[in-house]
């Protein structure tokens, strides 16, 4: 007899489950508890959540750390101004929309930009116009700084690379020719390029479906409900489209692309027209009946 | 590990070691303010939490509020602090929520997931709406839709593992169709 458990909507609902560690979780550095997965529409309430090991703990198999001593020292106390970042350089933000500002080559620690940030170097003459401008970096949507595409920048930061902090991403600029100069702009906030974490997700989803069929629908993309592809997720999708019922590509490819009735058509038109224009040449007393009865379209 | 606190709750639990690296030195910074204010910085804590594989969860039932847990994603969805599920103490409320991913998560110590140790999760749960009446989930419908009606689940998300991450979710257990047994007696 099968008994169906219910939700009560009104009260606190108890949830349980087990699970063993295998090498795979197991070789993870870092672990995380979510709590997600539910109706957008919904909030969830959450209280008294355990996590506990069922088996007495068996040593492990990395040595577990020695009591580790910290020694808590007595810290100035709050400073009413700020201190300076503890970085090489200071923290160059990305100017105001339409401003330019000229960078000095050197180290320069840059902040991420929510807005497209571009540093372009630049050919300034003696009369402050600028020149043979080329993209050297950009960053936008928050994201780490990275080198623009292209030759200039490519062959001027080679074998250079951003080294990535909290407070935003570092690099040396190199010096550049007499009469250049480096600027940095924000041009906007509707240009970013980045991807959401959620489209991030259905990137991966769309990846596979076009692998692995005749091509990604967007009513299969947003009826995907596994979560983040990964190893498990797409080998589940694979076995679940493998027992999908049979259907002949064939059959629905000349259902809808057969076009031999539509070019008989365009033949018989085509030739018609042919034979009206050369009975309209060379045989007048025939145009007015073919020209009735066949008159191209 | 270590916690930090301070006033206007910034808090978090930082893997030190993450990488096997263990370094002599570790600095806490307070960056990213509008450069035009002053910044206050009072009762800054950092400790080492413990490795308790029976208690893998820090403040399990929020008697500290929101302290250990975090948003899934961040400004995409926010968290409030409710009455308990005992009619006291804390809860915590995931609302405006701009996709079924957002929720809740706190980082587990890593040390404890070793091959063939088991764990059982326990947890309470409450759904409602926008005008905070509950609303009924289907607990025998498993699937992650959008807009679907499976219950809440728990996933155990390992980052940086051997061969990319590994999610494992988990539905309720107590909550899925049961087989009850009927004994009839004849005389």
């Amino acid at each position: 007899m099968l008994q169906d458990k219910t939700w009560d909507a009104e009260g606190w609902n108890n949830y349980e489950a087990s699970f063993a560690v295998n090498s795979e979780l197991a070789a993870c550095k870092s672990v995380e508890v979510y709590i997600h997965q539910v109706n957008v529409n919904w909030n969830i309430e959450i209280d008294d959540v355990h996590i506990s090991e069922l088996t007495t703990l068996s040593p492990t198999l990395t040595p577990t750390g020695v009591p580790t001593e910290f020694v808590e020292e007595a810290t100035d106390s709050p400073t009413k101004a700020p201190t300076a970042m503890p970085t090489l350089s200071t923290v160059m933000a990305c100017p105001p929309n339409g401003e330019n500002i000229e960078l000095p080559a050197g180290p320069v620690m840059l902040e991420r930009s929510s807005t497209l940030c571009i540093i372009t170097k630049a050919d300034v003459d003696n009369s402050g116009t600028k020149t043979e401008i080329a993209p050297v970096a950009r960053s936008s949507n928050g994201g780490d700084w990275e080198k623009h595409a292209g030759e200039f920048a490519e062959a001027l930061l080679y074998g250079k690379n951003f080294g990535n902090y909290d407070q935003g991403s570092q690099i040396t600029l190199p010096p550049l020719a007499s009469g250049q100069k480096y600027f940095i702009a924000s041009y906007g906030t509707s240009t970013a390029r980045r991807l959401t974490e959620a489209h991030e997700e259905q990137k991966a989803v769309a990846r596979l479906m076009q692998q692995g069929t005749f091509g990604t629908t967007l009513s299969d993309l947003e009826g995907w409900n596994k979560g983040p592809v990964t190893k498990e997720s797409a080998a589940e999708w694979v076995k679940e489209q493998m027992l999908v019922p049979l259907t002949s590509h064939r059959e629905y490819f000349r259902e809808r692309l057969n076009p031999r009735w539509v070019l008989l058509n365009l033949i018989i038109d085509y030739t018609t027209h042919h034979l009206y224009l050369l009975l309209k040449t060379f045989r007048p007393c025939c145009t007015s009946s073919i020209s009735q009865a066949h008159k191209p379209h | 590990m270590y916690f930090f606190s301070a006033r206007h709750h910034v808090h978090g639990i930082h893997v030190h070691s993450e990488n096997g690296e263990k370094p002599d030195l570790a600095r806490i910074y307070f960056p990213d303010a509008n450069h035009n204010w002053d910044v206050y910085t009072a009762d800054v804590k950092a400790y080492v939490l413990e490795q308790n594989c029976q208690a893998l969860v820090m403040n399990p039932d929020m008697e500290e509020k929101d302290l250990y847990w975090t948003y899934t994603d961040k400004d995409r969805s926010k968290v409030k602090v409710i009455t308990g599920s005992g009619g006291s103490g804390h809860a915590l409320r995931v609302y405006d929520r701009d996709h079924s991913w957002r929720g809740l998560r706190q980082v587990l110590d890593p040390r404890c997931f070793v091959v063939g140790e088991e764990f059982t999760i326990s947890a309470k749960f409450r759904l409602t709406d926008e005008s905070l009446a509950g609303v009924t989930c289907d607990p025998n419908y498993q699937n992650n839709d959008y807009s679907g009606a499976q219950c809440p689940s728990v996933v155990i998300y390992g980052k940086k593992c051997a061969s990319g991450d590994i999610y494992q979710q988990f539905w309720n257990a107590i909550s899925v169709r049961t087989f009850v047994c009927v004994i009839f007696h004849f005389q």
